[in-house]
């Protein structure tokens, strides 16, 4: 077929700017091998475990698979559709999500002593996640409306818009992931353009608000021994001394810790290899397909194959903050921002509980922990992330 | 794109870098700069080591006839993971405990016994739970049918002792059980070979002295375990070496014999009764008491070497009921200690266990007599001619008030002008009182001269015979009493030695205390002419055999050992007492002349002494202990054999018809031989087989009426 010269100019011309063009590949590459490497330690963390109950060594990763591949299809959805689009539906996906936290405490299953969880037959949901990604959308929508200052009425008014769905969260009670918001809307609010005095204001209140909460009882025992183990790792408890349900369960987190640190340790520089971590193998750190996967890095692959986590993590990192750099408009930076204050805190702080230098929440990593909500969520960021790349000219 | 503010992004990006920083710098931490530690820690969360229990050796008669061995038996488990809720196990060791045990009223207890065993700390926890050994083909099939009615039961093989012959030997072959609790440490603390709290050992006889030998080395497995105690993988396997097997010098069927002997006269004591003389029976003495004869013991020796051929005890106990596991109510009645005797429940002067050839102390009474002999020449207070008249009495010259000072022979016999010979042969009491005396007053020339040889002839000190807790027995001399009575003065009320004692020390009796091996013993060295043999049980060790030897390769052989130097043994002092011993068989008034009736003495003499011990406060006829030691044929010995009976009256009625009945069979000079061996069915605690005195076609126990000593 004979080529129409100038037609094929213009088409070149237009699409200079297509979105199709500028999908930040090395994201996706570097988001699709955490993902890949989140399977393999999936595997390898609850392989012993369902081998020893008859079960498939891949249920859990058959089920992470099914969850990043809706996870993949809902960031192309979400990459497709305009980031400027989903703003207008930013109120209407707030509301919606917040008011399925809302109805949490009244129709959801509590697991390990938090209301968190919608139960649909084998399907669980943790609208919490969800609420992270639309959130973000909402408080990006109308603090990118002053268009670089936030005065101190739209600054407080940009605090109660997240307050609703953290306060229903710290209600569940899920202190880690209500975390995760203040995180998330400190960084939207600092670039935001927010005074740093009133950004000092909020980070003191926030402080003494943590104190209060510690201090007034608020917590039940087991959610303040979490917070307060890896500052004490080593009591006087022993198995036989802790008689009251508290001390049982202090001590069940500090030996939970201590697990996790000795299976980090033994990987050494190298690791011990896929599948022949003894910690991991011997079930010796709990949760560790979920919360402290990262134990199961550790001894499997060492400090190289940890830092090299680090690095792809680092590199994420990094592309999503060029990413907010880039956009055309500063609710496309807001967005990127607040997508990379969710996954940075929660890599730092999940890694940090992993190797003892931060509290123990139960706060997943990012593309690595098994956990559908979360996973899809985190996908769906990284689209919106996505969206705003390929807009960067458009 | 005006409105991004790359400012504050640029301190946004600080803040993450630094994040990351932290988090890559406490990595390094943990994996470079604190790695060797955690390695060892979780080295020890995740090594979990079994022991694998080496096949026992062997014990086997100088034939190879095995007297001890191995056999696969069936054994239940129970997984610890399914018991771990006392309810669960519960449940569970009451059904189990119902398919074991036949008779429903003890099924309760049954579960108890598996409860106890699940808290007891000698089992391994990593191992599954033993619960019941021994189980019948039957109750084995019947739970196999039906493991998923009782999850977490396992019935398998495993090697358990057996011992074909019961109560053959069991004195000196012991019997095995777990480690005792008291002593636990004896073997949990030593190095190598490692004991765990759960093995088998050891407790008694040979099996307890020989440990070391028969256990073997046992393997392990080092497993890798995962926090709930699950075996991961096998890391590594070291295979456990069989035990060495142990030859004894015992011989199995003369053994035998010598048990089915001592036995049936015992039981045929217990049908006599004590003849009491007027003043007796003027005390209210019935005639009709009979004698309790309780217990006794016989040794077969070879003087030529001190190897033992057989060694019986009696009350013995059937070695299969220790090995299948006996409970602790039929223990304490075997061993009868104090309270179970004082509860009625046993004998104590009848307690199985207690190996009386080695562990009984008897007073040697007349058998004594040789050791007095000898040292009457050997030490020239008296030629071998000398002569005293017995008018039946002796009398101290110089008597002390209160003290005893007149001692009679026995029935106040008068024995006329005796030497040396006719006092050992017709038994003259008075001939060795006055020597007794003598010896003591003329300590200043002599020294204490009876002590002295009877310590060369090995009183007084263990004989060193390869079978634990043996007796050293007493040679009183005036130092040892008072040493014994400040030690423990209530025990030992005086530690005054007066001359009277020396005076029943000539005799054999007052606190003279010797064992039936050491008398044996005696008797061998002087038939050996002066060899003071240390007596050994064990011929041998050798090593596990192969699939096509009866027995290995010997390891080491233990040799004629020496106890105590070599006493000079010339003819002046030999022939006279040889004379005399030859005459109490062969003599007419010979004190055993009536119990070697018919012994063919022209082509095989018999020297040996009778001898009478009087026992307990009352002194009374019937507790005498009954005492006969011997060697034949006297100038050229084979056989040393000395008997000790308890409670069985004279020394010719009791003890000597076994002796008799042994040197027959040994000789070959009458119509008695040893019965075959015949191993015994698996024990059953509902009948256990009585191997009583049943003595073989052609064997007669003699009879003797006499009445003197």
């Amino acid at each position: 077929m004979a080529m129409n010269l100038p037609k094929a100019v213009d088409s070149l011309h237009r699409k200079h700017g297509d979105p199709r063009f500028h999908i930040d590949w090395v994201l996706v590459a570097s988001a699709i091998a955490v993902a890949v490497f989140g399977l393999v330690n999936i595997y390898a963390a609850r392989r012993q475990w369902l081998m020893d109950k008859n079960l498939s060594e891949f249920t859990y990763v058959k089920r992470q698979l099914i969850a990043l591949g809706i996870g993949v299809v809902g960031a192309a959805v979400v990459a497709v559709v305009d980031y400027r689009k989903w703003r207008e539906y930013a109120l209407l996906l707030f509301v919606g999500t917040t008011g399925l936290l809302a109805l949490v405490p009244v129709f959801g299953k509590e697991v390990g002593g938090a209301r968190a969880w919608f139960e649909f037959g084998a399907l669980q949901l943790q609208p919490s996640e969800f609420a992270k990604v639309t959130m973000v959308l909402a408080v990006a929508a109308y603090a990118s409306l002053g268009r670089g200052t936030l005065h101190q009425r739209e600054l407080i008014f940009a605090m109660l818009i997240a307050a609703v769905p953290s306060a229903l969260i710290l209600l569940q009670p899920d202190l880690g992931t209500a975390m995760v918001f203040g995180a998330m809307i400190m960084a939207i609010l600092l670039i935001a353009g927010a005074r740093m005095r009133h950004i000092a204001v909020v980070t003191v209140l926030g402080i003494i608000a943590v104190v209060a909460i510690l201090g007034t009882n608020q917590l039940k025992d087991y959610q303040i021994n979490r917070l307060t183990a890896f500052a004490n790792p080593s009591t006087d408890l022993t198995a036989a001394t802790a008689d009251t349900p508290a001390e049982r369960n202090l001590l069940a987190v500090q030996n939970n810790l201590k697990q996790s640190q000795t299976a980090i340790s033994v990987g050494g520089l190298h690791g011990k290899g896929f599948t022949n971590g003894t910690q991991t193998n011997g079930k010796f750190v709990p949760e560790q397909h979920t919360d402290f996967i990262f134990s199961a890095v550790g001894e499997q692959f060492g400090f190289v194959g940890s830092a090299a986590l680090l690095a792809l993590y680092g590199l994420i990192s990094f592309r999503i903050w060029r990413t907010a750099q880039l956009s055309r408009d500063l609710f496309g930076a807001l967005v990127c921002v607040g997508v990379l204050a969710w996954m940075v805190f929660q890599v730092f702080e999940n890694i940090g509980m992993a190797m003892g230098i931060m509290p123990v929440t139960g706060i997943p990593l990012p593309l690595m922990s098994y956990g559908g909500s979360a996973t899809m969520a985190f996908c769906g960021a990284l689209g919106l992330v996505c969206n705003v790349h390929m807009r960067q000219y458009t | 794109m005006a409105d991004v503010p790359r400012l504050r992004l640029g301190v946004l990006g600080i803040v993450i870098v630094s994040l990351f920083a932290v988090l890559l710098g406490r990595l390094w931490y943990l994996q470079i700069l604190t790695a060797p530690d955690a390695s060892a820690v979780a080295t020890v969360n995740i090594k979990r080591t079994v022991q694998l229990t080496p096949t026992r050796g062997r014990i086997l008669d100088r034939n190879g006839v095995v007297l001890a061995d191995n056999k696969a038996s069936t054994v239940i488990t129970v997984d610890r993971k399914v018991i771990v809720k006392k309810k669960d196990r519960t449940q569970l060791f009451e059904r189990v405990a119902a398919v074991i045990e036949p008779d429903p009223a003890k099924v309760a207890d049954k579960a108890k016994a598996f409860e106890s065993r699940y808290n007891d700390e000698r089992y391994q926890e990593l191992e599954a739970l033993p619960v019941a050994e021994n189980v019948t083909d039957r109750q084995a099939i019947y739970l196999r049918e039906r493991v998923e009615d009782f999850p977490g039961l396992d019935v398998r093989e495993q090697q358990v002792r057996t011992y074909p012959y019961g109560n053959l030997a069991s004195h000196i072959i012991g019997y095995v059980g777990r480690i005792p609790k008291e002593n636990k440490e004896l073997y949990t603390k030593r190095a190598e070979p490692r004991y765990q709290p759960s093995d088998i050992v050891g407790v008694a006889g040979i099996e307890l002295l020989f440990e070391d030998d028969l256990r073997g080395v046992p393997g392990q497995v080092v497993y890798e375990v995962d926090a709930t105690n699950r075996v991961i993988r096998k890391t590594s396997e070291v295979a456990p070496q069989s035990g060495r097997d142990v030859v004894l010098t015992i011989d199995a069927k003369t053994q035998q014999l010598a048990e089915q002997a001592l036995q049936a006269e015992l039981e045929y004591r217990r049908t006599q009764s004590p003849s009491l003389s007027a003043e007796q029976q003027a005390l209210g003495l019935s005639v009709a008491d009979t004698f309790k004869a309780p217990a006794g013991s016989v040794v077969v020796q070879d003087p030529n070497n001190g190897d033992i051929i057989a060694m019986a005890s009696n009350p013995s106990f059937d070695l299969r009921e220790l090995s299948s596991g006996i409970t602790r109510d039929r223990s304490a009645i075997l061993n009868c200690p104090k309270e179970t005797a004082d509860a009625g429940l046993c004998d104590p002067e009848a307690a199985p266990l207690l190996n009386r050839a080695v562990q009984g102390k008897y007073a040697p009474g007349s058998t004594f007599k040789l050791v007095t002999s000898m040292a009457m020449i050997a030490t020239g207070l008296h030629p071998s001619d000398y002569i005293i008249e017995d008018e039946g009495s002796f009398q101290l010259p110089k008597c002390e008030e209160g003290e005893k000072c007149k001692w009679s022979n026995a029935g106040g016999a008068k024995y006329g002008d005796v030497n040396v010979i006719r006092a050992l042969t017709v038994s003259s009491d008075v001939f060795y009182y006055n020597l007794g005396y003598e010896f003591f007053k003329d300590q200043g020339i002599y020294g204490l001269a009876i002590q002295d040889m009877a310590e060369r002839l090995g009183f007084g000190q263990a004989s060193g015979v390869q079978l634990p807790f043996e007796s050293p027995g007493f040679v009183p001399t005036p130092a040892r009493k008072k040493a014994r009575h400040d030690d423990n003065p209530s025990a030992y009320p005086t530690g005054f030695y007066p001359i009277g004692d020396n005076v029943n020390l000539a005799v054999g009796q007052g606190d003279m205390l010797a064992t039936p091996l050491q008398l044996a013993n005696a008797y061998s060295t002087f038939a050996n002419e002066g060899f003071v043999n240390s007596p050994n049980i064990v011929e041998k060790v050798t090593a596990p055999r192969t699939v096509d030897t009866e027995l290995g390769e010997t390891v080491r052989v233990i040799g004629q050992r020496t106890l105590r130097d070599k006493l000079a043994m010339p003819d002046a002092v030999r022939d006279p007492i040889m004379l005399g011993l030859v005459g109490v068989t062969k003599a007419g008034d010979g004190t055993a002349h009536k119990t070697f009736d018919g012994f063919p003495l022209d082509t095989t003499p018999v020297a040996g002494k009778t001898g009478t011990a009087q026992t307990g406060a009352k002194q009374l006829d019937k507790d005498d202990t009954s005492l006969f030691v011997a060697f034949a044929p006297a100038f050229a010995p084979k056989y040393t054999v000395s008997v000790v009976m308890e409670k069985s009256g004279f020394g010719a009625q009791a003890a000597a018809p076994v002796a008799r009945l042994m040197f027959e069979s040994l000789l070959g000079v009458g119509s008695c031989k040893p019965a075959d061996l015949v191993p015994l069915p698996e024990f059953d605690p509902a009948a256990p087989v009585e191997r009583a005195g049943l003595l073989p076609d052609g064997c007669v126990l003699s009879t003797n009426t006499g009445e003197n000593d």
